[in-house]
């Protein structure tokens, strides 16, 4: 039998695949993009707490696909389905809060600038901030980024270039901004991947309140999906497979990638020809799909010559903290239902030594600081004010006054921090030796070992978050915190790390294997460091840089 | 729109049927349809599919407890319960959720038991004092969080879910998934 032919196979249509599908396809070539969830539709994305925040409308019913999430550090095994992002056409981003921040210059050379540090593995990127550059400007034109407002002392060279206006903010940022401004920081507008004013063909922003973990009805919100994949689409040359699942990649003789074997709808197997392979199944997917492919001749995994695949796998450092202001007259102003809180603060983003209590690791390494409003989850609002995961939960008539007060005389918001996440080689991806998925093959077992420093540092940066709340004239105990020093398990980088020397690096520059000459990796998987902000932006940037180079550099050798 | 849910893979057929009956519920003009509607709703509502009769009585008792009646009504008129035993009889109930089964079996025993020997009387005969003493008494503090949590989502999670009637949690808190879906602009309160 005869295998379809394509020139390019993408795996994966989220933030990392769509670009290159969308810029290959453009270019004429033939582009075979495989998602393995759904393709949901506008129609899809109503206001259903329930069946957005739990189940299995988002990612796999969690007993047909799962992750083992060991994290030694809090003694708890799980299995869930948690550190997958969506699962369908244009992956997390469809259901994204949306912060879109540049990485900073030096976030790409933390070992020169800041030095090693003794149970990391800190390294520097293969190229400089000035490389990538370009192609945040040029991701901010395509899918239309609300823009900041040039008040970041601490922003990257470029920051805000290509950007359209801020969107309008709920009135609780002035407040914040003063409280920051009186303790010496410099808070400015985060810029998010939604539409403030028509772009493209999608429609302006219609300030819903739900945005994360919910999808957009109108498309203001940039997924892949609504701009990349569309366009990949409306090229002609590229054909967008959902429900197939990938398990296997297939080298040929010569040692090029040959075949993707996938598993469509119903069970049936398939393989697909490819003269080039782009992976971006999300960091922890894609290392467990090269880990699936070994081979006699690479029994570690596909292009594992480094041992590297699957190590130092990374998040953002993550913590979330609420606060409750009571309403004022019929006519407060809190009382406004925009719910941009839209404030960042970066000046935590890196920690001088005199910052650190004695006996703490330092590393210099902090974070953003993003102040939000949480879409109206109204049950799961209330769970947090019953403190459900505390030690003594509140119930009776106690409960029912601290959630009309909370809930309706209130105005409820609060930030996160997106932090580094110092990478190391205890935290990483294998394949399950006891759980399979559904269709028999190995689960991937994800180890979580942040560095003490890393949570360290989170601590810091959400003390000072409090701070400026305390500083607003909250009360402390209307201040609740929900988790510190923990991650975001669906911002998830590192695993096939992008290095000049092959034999720690898996990924070359371009973010093509140093083993396999025509398998590109594109999704998170090619950082070696985290940065302080959410990896989105950059995975995107990223992807247009190697699609680019691989239309411009790599065709006539690889086509 | 809200209530197209024919895709949901979890979507058991009655309740299908329940949520095809609301969306011709919500698209009728006339009150009395959507009445009728209401009825119909309420009376699947009529007996638990998961508990025993006397095990849902206990529930409801051990819900009210939870988020008791005052100016707005409590779990029981919210049917935090119904809910509740929607949930526990779903086919494919999993992940975290999977011990509820057993926490709720086990506790609600616990109640009826703890009442029988305390009191000499069932747990949801009890007046409300005893009743907090005898769920303040459970030694398995799991069924206290896993009530308390489970109370909430039944009396704030979309009707479409067993709870919430009326919309009536919603009402406590002056939510309208639907207002905010209306909203005009940043400005409009």
């Amino acid at each position: 039998m005869v295998d379809e032919q394509f020139d390019v196979c993408v795996v994966g249509s989220g933030a990392g695949g769509a670009p290159v599908a969308c810029l290959l396809a453009e270019a004429g070539l033939k582009v075979l993009l495989l998602e393995r969830g759904p393709n949901r539709r506008h129609r899809d994305f109503y206001v259903d707490e329930k069946r957005n925040l739990t189940g299995d409308f988002w990612r796999p019913h969690v007993n047909l696909h799962r992750h083992v999430l060991y994290q030694p550090g809090i003694g708890r095994t799980e299995l869930t389905n948690s550190t997958i992002p969506a699962t369908c056409v244009g992956g997390g981003t469809v259901q994204m809060a949306a912060y879109f921040h540049r990485m900073h210059a030096d976030d790409l050379r933390m070992r020169s600038v800041h030095g090693e540090l003794a149970g990391a593995n800190v390294a520097d990127w293969p190229f400089d901030y000035s490389e990538l550059s370009p192609f945040y400007t040029k991701v901010a034109r395509l899918i239309g980024i609300s823009g900041t407002d040039g008040r970041n002392p601490y922003a990257p060279p470029g920051d805000g270039d290509g950007s359209l206006p801020p969107l309008a903010n709920h009135p609780i940022a002035e407040r914040i901004e003063q409280a920051c401004t009186g303790l010496g920081l410099h808070p400015f507008k985060s810029s998010m991947a939604i539409l403030p004013v028509e772009h493209d063909g999608r429609a302006p922003c219609f300030y819903c309140r739900f945005c994360a973990n919910y999808g957009c009805p109108t498309k203001s919100k940039g997924s892949t999906a609504v701009t990349f994949v569309r366009k990949a689409l409306a090229s002609g040359n590229c054909e967008l497979r959902t429900a197939c699942f990938v398990f296997r990649i297939e080298l040929d003789r010569h040692g090029h990638a040959g075949r993707v074997h996938y598993i469509s709808k119903g069970g049936s197997r398939h393989a697909a020809g490819a003269k080039l392979v782009c992976l971006a199944c999300s960091a922890i997917e894609t290392a467990r799909l090269l880990l699936l492919s070994a081979t006699p001749t690479q029994p570690n995994g596909l292009a594992n010559s480094s041992g590297q695949l699957g190590r130092n796998l990374m998040f953002s450092a993550h913590s979330d903290v609420s606060a409750f202001v009571r309403f004022g007259e019929a006519t407060d102003p809190l009382r406004n239902k925009n719910h941009f809180v839209l404030r960042s603060i970066q000046d935590f983003y890196r920690l001088p030594h005199p910052h650190w209590p004695d006996g703490q690791v330092p590393h210099p390494a902090g974070g953003t600081i993003s102040f939000y409003a949480p879409a109206d989850n109204i049950a799961a609002k209330a769970k947090r004010v019953a403190q459900v995961q505390g030690s003594q939960p509140l119930w009776g008539r106690d409960l029912k006054e601290a959630i009309r007060t909370r809930l309706r005389d209130s105005y409820m918001f609060g930030f996160e921090t997106f932090g580094e996440f110092l990478p190391n080689e205890q935290t990483r991806v294998a394949l399950s030796s006891n759980y399979k998925d559904q269709w028999g093959f190995p689960i991937a077992h994800v180890t979580v070992r942040p560095h003490p420093a890393t949570r360290a540092s989170n601590h810091y940066l959400t003390a000072r978050g409090i701070e400026i709340l305390q500083a607003m004239e909250i009360d402390r105990e209307d201040i609740v915190e929900h988790s510190i020093g923990s991650i975001n398990p669906v911002l998830i980088y590192g695993t096939c790390r992008a290095g000049d020397d092959r034999t720690t690096a898996v990924l070359n520059r371009w973010c093509r294997s140093h083993d396999v000459p025509n398998l590109f990796v594109t999704d998170g998987s090619f950082m070696p460091t985290s940065g302080g902000v959410p990896g989105t932006f950059t995975i995107m940037a990223n992807a247009l840089r190697v699609a680019e180079h691989i239309r411009d550099e790599e065709l006539a050798r690889l086509l | 729109m809200r209530r197209d849910r024919a895709d949901h893979k979890w979507v058991t057929r009655r309740r299908f049927l329940t949520g095809s009956a609301m969306v011709a519920g919500g698209l009728a003009a006339g009150g009395g349809l959507y009445t009728a509607m209401q009825r119909l709703r309420d009376g699947h509502h009529a007996g638990p599919q998961f508990f025993q009769p006397d095990q849902f009585d206990q529930l409801e008792a051990a819900c009210e407890r939870v988020l008791p009646s005052d100016h707005d009504p409590g779990a029981r008129a919210v049917g935090a319960a119904h809910y509740i035993d929607q949930l526990l009889d779903e086919d494919d109930f999993v992940g975290d959720f999977l011990q509820w089964r057993e926490v709720f079996r086990r506790g609600l025993r616990f109640l009826e038991n703890q009442s029988q020997a305390t009191y000499g009387a069932h747990f949801a005969s009890l007046d409300a004092a005893a009743q907090d003493a005898v769920i303040a008494a459970c030694p398995d503090r799991r069924f206290l969080r896993v009530l308390i949590e489970a109370t909430l989502d039944g009396v704030f999670y979309d009707p479409f879910y067993g709870g919430n009637r009326d919309e009536a949690g919603w009402r406590m808190v002056a939510f309208s998934p639907r207002a905010s879906f209306r909203s005009k602009g940043p400005g409009s309160a």
